[in-house]
């Protein structure tokens, strides 16, 4: 595994040789052998023992040859040297790296674990990328033609939904658990106070850095208003569709991948992350990063996406009712 | 063929000397004599865990390093910009704001490297997917202008990062097959 001992090691050990087939009868006297290693030492030796008790199988006799012994019961010894077995290890350090399961397949704790992380990775990865095309494409047309913002915002919405779609049936089996699940109304009482504070926190956020950097700011029902679109339309794409597509995307697919790969803290960050980099404003930063990790807060705790979906709801309603009420 | 364990009667390999099951010498009929392990000398002991500590920082190491040269390119970048910028009277008023912007990128990108020293792979995910948005959006907004400049460089930072993610799923399994939490 490494290429030099660390200080400390283990004092090295003459290894017995790999034991050939035995030619003696097996019913040698017990007592011609070693004494059995002290089990109770060995117990007592280990405090945080993460192993079960182990109950023996009854018949044992007409265990059939093809069946390997090692899938059937992970290691707890080593059987080349006796001592404690990691389930862990695929070799034992202690006895310089006998197999402890010579004709059986290794027990590997990563296939035992779900096999390899990077699956989840590319899927999480892949839709970011896939969103970020949405929003490149969406900065590109308006470039092109500034006058028809309105239009290209529902283009922009469609092709977003539509991709989350397509991704979220692809990989329905992943987002099935959090969808089949309601939560509890707590959680909702709970989106909807989260929804309200980190809208006020937004508030505060954008009235501060837009005075500070003296940017004009920005109105979400403005552009499709003024092109002669109706309220309903403004809900839809800026209430109702964030609400549905955004949460199964980030909450939804993106979380979940992340988590086959890394631990459920560090997903949260990471998609939380994506979630405030893929809005591209970086005025709004500071605050997307926070409703994004309130949003997997009532994702990760509630085990539901529709807690947070109401959330995203409220806040994003919110905007668009001071925003009609400033006229 | 298994054989039984004569104490515990769990099965075990052919070649076993020791039960896996409840770790107890097995009837082999072994001409070297099997060691009676004394408690000192198990094998989850801290050279042990020193070692399996040595090869998970041999993996973060190489997304910490990925991080950090980005933070370096980001900050000569910036400067070289910066110097290009201040002779070019059309754009020397936005001079000052594209080198905080790009110093800032690089404080984070050396913040992330900080991160990768514990946590490699989300460190790196982040790191490859604010490289790559940032850029894509500067050249989208240039009008494709920026695109070309150091596009070498930038495929370059696009590969390092892939590589550290892939570090960072390796020190993962690594971490997962040792059974560290």
């Amino acid at each position: 595994m490494t290429d030099s001992p660390a200080p400390g090691a283990l004092p090295a050990q003459p290894g017995f040789p790999r034991p050939a087939p035995a030619p003696a009868p097996p019913s040698e006297p017990a007592a011609a052998r070693l004494p059995d290693p002290p089990a109770d030492t060995l117990a007592d030796n280990e405090p945080d023992d993460p192993w079960p008790p182990f109950a023996p199988e009854p018949s044992t006799e007409a265990l059939p040859d093809e069946i390997p012994v090692a899938i059937k019961v992970p290691p707890r010894f080593c059987t080349q040297c006796g001592r404690p077995w990691n389930p862990a290890w695929s070799a034992c350090p202690g006895c310089a790296g006998f197999d402890p399961n010579p004709t059986g397949e290794p027990f590997d704790a990563l296939s035992a674990a779900g096999g390899s992380h990077g699956g989840g990775i590319k899927s999480s990865l892949g839709l970011y990328f896939c969103l970020l095309g949405v929003s490149i494409i969406g900065t590109i047309a308006m470039m092109v033609d500034s006058t028809a913002e309105a239009q290209i915002e529902i283009f922009m919405g469609v092709l977003f939904s539509l991709i989350v779609l397509f991704w979220s049936i692809a990989s329905f089996a992943r987002l099935k658990p959090a969808l089949a699940r309601a939560g509890s109304p707590v959680w909702y009482a709970a989106a909807i106070g989260l929804g309200v504070g980190t809208f006020a926190f937004a508030s505060i956020c954008v009235g501060g850095l837009t005075r500070v950097f003296n940017v004009p700011d920005a109105s979400y029902s403005e552009p499709l208003l003024k092109a002669g679109f109706g309220w309903g339309t403004v809900v839809l794409l800026v209430a109702v569709q964030p609400a549905i597509f955004e949460e199964l995307a980030f909450r939804g697919i993106i979380l979940s991948s992340l988590q086959d790969a890394i631990s459920v803290r560090d997903a949260v960050i990471v998609s939380s992350l994506m979630f405030m980099i893929l809005h591209l404003i970086p005025l709004a930063f500071l605050h997307l990063l926070a409703i994004g990790l309130a949003l997997c807060f009532l994702r990760v705790r509630s085990g539901s996406l529709f807690p947070g979906m109401l959330m995203h709801f409220v806040h994003n309603s919110l905007c668009l009712v001071f925003e009609a009420a400033k006229g | 063929m298994a054989i039984s364990c004569p104490h515990c009667s769990a099965p075990n390999a052919d070649a076993a000397a020791f039960c896996a099951s409840c770790g107890k010498a097995l009837p082999t009929g072994l001409s070297a004599t099997p060691r009676v392990v004394g408690s000192e000398q198990f094998a989850a002991t801290d050279a042990g865990v020193a070692l399996q500590d040595q090869t998970l920082k041999k993996e973060s190491k190489k997304a910490v390093g990925a991080l950090a040269a980005v933070a370096i390119l980001q900050t000569i970048g910036a400067i070289i910009i910066f110097a290009l910028l201040q002779n070019n009277p059309a754009a020397s008023s936005q001079a000052g704001a594209i080198l905080a912007v790009m110093l800032v990128l690089a404080a984070i990108f050396a913040a992330l490297s900080f991160w990768a020293r514990s946590s490699p792979l989300p460190a790196a995910i982040v790191g490859l997917v604010l490289f790559v948005t940032v850029h894509l959006i500067d050249a989208v907004a240039s009008g494709g202008v920026t695109l070309a400049q150091g596009i070498i460089v930038k495929i370059i930072v696009i590969v390092v990062l892939i590589r550290a993610i892939q570090a960072g799923v390796k020190h993962k399994e690594l971490r997962t097959r040792m059974g560290v939490r």
